[in-house]
């Protein structure tokens, strides 16, 4: 079932390999299509060339159209792609705002990447802009926190909004972009003539191959909503364990490898709890931020004795996620307690208690007691997203 | 070391098929992630980084930058840091081997201006990209490309507004262009 | 040549007692050192081979004087080396013996050998015009470099097979210095010595084709850097496969380039900026025949520093002693 990342075929950090690889190809396409160069994306705010708009267009009707499709024959759960969540006003006046500054640099972003590949100095200077604007935004941010999260609507999307299903939408939205299409050829034929020179070149049988199988594929994904599927729905994760002793080592050796989530009550937590462990809090007693963060660790949650129940933001986190054999009290038993030396000096019994009297000097001997880490609760926006809404 | 410029660059994709090319690359990184394209956030992360080694305490007390360093993590390692790295070797690669890369660096501008006014003019049109980018939470790539793609009802607003907003300034500025 | 790293090293290891991460004694110094040493010694073995092979001498003045360059290369790489030793004064010591089983101090010879080396392939290098310039401006030493050019160039053929020698000997001397000092699961790998020399070879190919050479030197160095990052893509897949498939030291080790953090590091920047993207490159410049970027060579030389970066940091958080403790 796709998205594949989401059912846990592979890691966070082998979806960084295959960014790279996707990018790639982004940044093919995006210089085939002549967005390196600053001039061939201004022609569009000038009429005469109306290719950013063109290929913008086919590239969201394409993609929308293939969802469609694998979400109407059951490969894709549609419910498990992410959405970006509107911010209706900050999106409308940045949305302004990125317009000035495309008109004005002659790049977006992903193009001005592009440019710099491509030898422009001038794609180069529009990055360094961006570095800077990036930074104002930050030093100016505390003024605009309440703007930046006014106008929120969830994840609203058109779908909800006309109450119509995906494939519909997408067949809907194909047919308005060819019209759109056809419109801004005219209005590029016509600007040609006005402004006497040539038009963009055209190719018609490319063009009408192109959106034949845009129209053929939305077609397609409305006919997939005949098709019964088995409303898969999204497996409840089996959590893995890990004993007390796994955790205990990996805290000491690569504590930035996970998170730690104290699930007990929040006084229980800051009276004591494993080192490092993060604390629900009264505005969050359900974790819900767990469904936010961001997937670089390990997850590892932790109750009183062996975990009943996992909270469903757990559920959604996109890392790896585990829960501690036998919780705190078996942490307790394992590493803050003294260990005996055993019995039967046998070479593992050995090790292990070595292993464990050096655990137990690490957490309790020198080793200081970090201050409590409260969790942040909800209403704090996370910026730290992945992809989807850059 | 040879000559400096290309002999005939091959023209640009018709913008349909380009368009359509896209749109299959966005859908693979859908159905590889659950989520798809962007770019903006890549360069915020290298302010962010750059940041952290200057000022560290600063950075991650920062109501907005504090998240990118919480707990001590790189706010480098992140999918959309390594797509964007990809992005630059596709563009490298599409310009060297289609004849459009420029053997030294060269300024694309209109005729009626220097390389210098150019220049400042990318470098201000940046500061405001990146600045608006962060408020939108996106730019074309990630809101309205990704989020246009899945419908969103932000990301088609925002998608208008970057239209209607470029639109309204060309004519300002028709001496950088024309 | 590292006396005061020794002494670290062979003293406790205990990740309990001296830092959840074990001691990372070598941050940058280590990575700058073995990167500039492959890519002298990559420089060297490509010049020389030029002119055995072509058994002319370069003719643009950059490939001239590139072995006059490698000297300040090779000093800023060993001054990087020095600044991170606790005694860099103890230096001398190692110099005052040669131990024959001691491949550290087989290097501490080379590297400071393969300097005469360079002096006498940069003589031999020289060419007429080049040299008659230089006399010219020599006032009272004129004499004396008359007689070391001549002399450079009468005995060309075995100063030329001297520095190949040299060139392949510090260029896997960089491979095998990390597993001769620590017994850590990345480091021990027998592919690491012709891996480094490989991308030490296209380092020092990137180099050179950052300089203006002659067409000939230019045509010929792109298609010698490729086959070296071909060779070198398949070491590395090789080594890939080689810590997959072995014990639980090798998946350790394998552990940095197939999980952990550095692992989108290593793919994106080392072997997908550093190697596949110069060589589809490379590939458009031999079937179109067009004059190669400096971006590439540039990408590649990012590539290889990274690769030993990573191999040298991440290698540091994998130890054997790490492994007894996951019993």
């Amino acid at each position: 079932m796709t998205p594949f990342y989401a059912f846990d075929a592979f890691d966070y950090t082998t979806a960084m390999v295959l960014g790279t690889i996707l990018g790639f190809f982004f940044g093919l396409v995006l210089e085939g299509s002549g967005f390196g160069k600053a001039e061939n994306l201004i022609n569009q705010f000038y009429g005469d060339d109306m290719r950013v708009f063109k290929v913008m267009f086919s590239a969201i009707v394409t993609a929308m159209v293939g969802m469609g499709i694998l979400g109407g024959v059951g490969l894709m759960d549609l419910s498990a792609v992410s959405i970006p969540v509107t911010y209706l006003w900050p999106q409308i006046v940045g949305g302004l705002l990125l317009g000035v500054g495309f008109a004005v640099s002659g790049y977006c972003p992903g193009t001005a990447v592009v440019a710099t590949g491509t030898g422009y100095v001038d794609g180069v200077m529009t990055l360094a802009g961006i570095l800077a604007g990036s930074v104002a935004f930050g030093f100016v941010y505390p003024a605009l926190e309440g703007f930046y999260v006014s106008g929120e609507m969830g994840n609203l999307q058109l779908t909800e909004l006309m109450g119509l299903p995906w494939p519909v939408m997408a067949l809907i939205v194909t047919l308005v972009a060819i019209g759109c299409f056809f419109g801004a050829e005219y209005v590029e034929r016509w600007l040609a003539v006005r402004r006497d020179h040539a038009p963009p070149p055209e190719a018609p049988a490319v063009r009408n191959a192109s959106l034949g199988a845009m129209v053929a594929l939305a077609l397609l994904g409305v006919l997939s909503l005949a098709v019964p599927t088995t409303t898969e729905a999204v497996a409840e994760r089996d959590i893995d364990t890990i004993d007390a002793l796994t955790l205990a080592q990996q805290i000491v050796e690569q504590p930035t490898e996970v998170y730690i989530v104290d699930l007990r009550s929040a006084e229980a937590c800051v009276a004591e709890r494993i080192q490092g462990a993060l604390c629900l809090t009264e505005e969050d007693p359900d974790a819900a931020f767990l469904a936010d963060m961001p997937a670089t660790r390990t997850l590892v949650l932790y109750g009183e004795g062996d975990l009943v129940g996992v909270p469903a933001s757990a559920q959604q986190y996109a890392g790896a996620v585990f829960a501690l054999e036998g919780g705190y009290a078996s942490f307790t038993q394992a590493v803050l307690e003294a260990p005996t030396p055993p019995a039967n000096p046998t070479p593992e019994a050995v090790a292990t208690y070595r292993l464990t009297s050096e655990l137990h000097g690490y957490f309790t001997g020198t080793a200081s007691k970090a201050p409590p880490i409260q969790a942040r609760p909800k209403a704090v926006e996370r910026k730290v997203k992945k992809g989807g809404g850059c | 070391m040879g000559s400096t410029t290309n002999a005939e660059p091959a023209p640009y994709w018709n913008p349909y098929a380009a368009g359509f090319a896209l749109g299959l690359v966005l859908l693979a990184t859908y159905v590889l992630f659950g989520w798809g394209l962007g770019s903006s956030s890549a360069p915020t992360r290298l302010a962010v980084a750059a940041m952290d080694v200057v000022a560290p305490a600063y950075t991650e007390a920062h109501g907005y930058w504090g998240a990118y360093v919480a707990g001590g993590e790189n706010p480098l390692q992140d999918w959309m840091v390594f797509e964007v790295i990809g992005v630059f070797f596709g563009g490298i690669v599409g310009a060297y081997s289609s004849g459009r890369m420029q053997m030294s660096p060269a300024v694309d501008k209109g005729p009626r201006i220097g390389s210098g006014t150019r220049l400042t003019a990318a470098f201000a049109g940046g500061i405001i990209l990146g600045f608006a980018a962060r408020l939108a939470r996106g730019c074309t790539s990630g809101q309205a490309l990704t989020g246009g793609a899945v419908l969103a009802v932000g990301s088609w607003a925002f998608m208008l507004a970057v239209f209607a907003g470029a639109y309204a300034t060309a004519p300002f500025i028709r001496r950088l262009w024309r | 040549m590292e006396p005061g790293l020794v002494e670290v090293i062979h003293g406790r290891h205990n990740p309990m007692i001296d830092g959840a991460h074990g001691m990372h004694v070598w941050g940058w110094e280590v990575p700058v050192y073995l990167f500039i040493g492959g890519m002298v010694a990559g420089a060297t073995i490509l010049l020389a081979l030029y002119e055995l092979r072509f058994k002319e001498k370069p003719t643009s003045l950059s490939a001239q004087l590139v072995p006059w360059l490698l000297l300040p290369l090779m000093g800023i790489g060993l001054l990087a080396l020095l600044v991170d030793l606790e005694y860099p004064t103890h230096v001398y010591r190692f110099f005052l013996a040669f131990q024959p089983a001691s491949p550290m101090s087989w290097g501490g010879w080379l590297v400071l050998t393969v300097n005469a080396v360079w002096v006498a392939m940069g003589l031999g290098s020289l060419s007429a015009t080049t040299q008659d310039w230089v006399l010219a401006r020599s006032g009272p030493v004129a004499g004396v470099l008359r007689w070391a050019f001549d002399m450079g160039e009468a005995y060309r053929k075995p100063i030329l097979w001297t520095a190949l020698a040299f060139g392949v000997g510090v260029g896997i001397y960089t491979g095998l210095l990390l597993g001769t000092l620590v017994a850590r699961p990345p480091w021990n790998t027998a592919i690491l010595p012709p891996l480094f020399l490989t991308s030490g070879i296209s380092s020092g190919a990137a180099l050179m084709l950052l300089m203006p050479l002659s067409d000939k030197e230019q045509h010929t160095f792109v298609r010698w850097d490729a086959a070296a990052m071909a060779i070198e893509l398949v070491l590395i897949v090789v080594m890939v496969i080689s810590f997959v498939t072995g014990s639980a030291a090798d998946q350790a080790a394998g552990h940095v380039f197939l999980g952990g953090h550095h692992m989108p590091a290593f793919w994106a920047i080392v072997v997908g900026g550093g190697l596949i993207v110069p060589l589809l490159l490379a590939g458009f410049e031999i079937a179109k025949n067009r004059p190669l970027t400096r971006l590439s060579p540039v990408l590649v030389l990012i590539g290889g520093f990274t690769l030993r970066w990573i191999i040298v940091v991440a290698g540091q958080e994998a130890s054997f002693a790490s492994l007894a403790m996951a019993h």
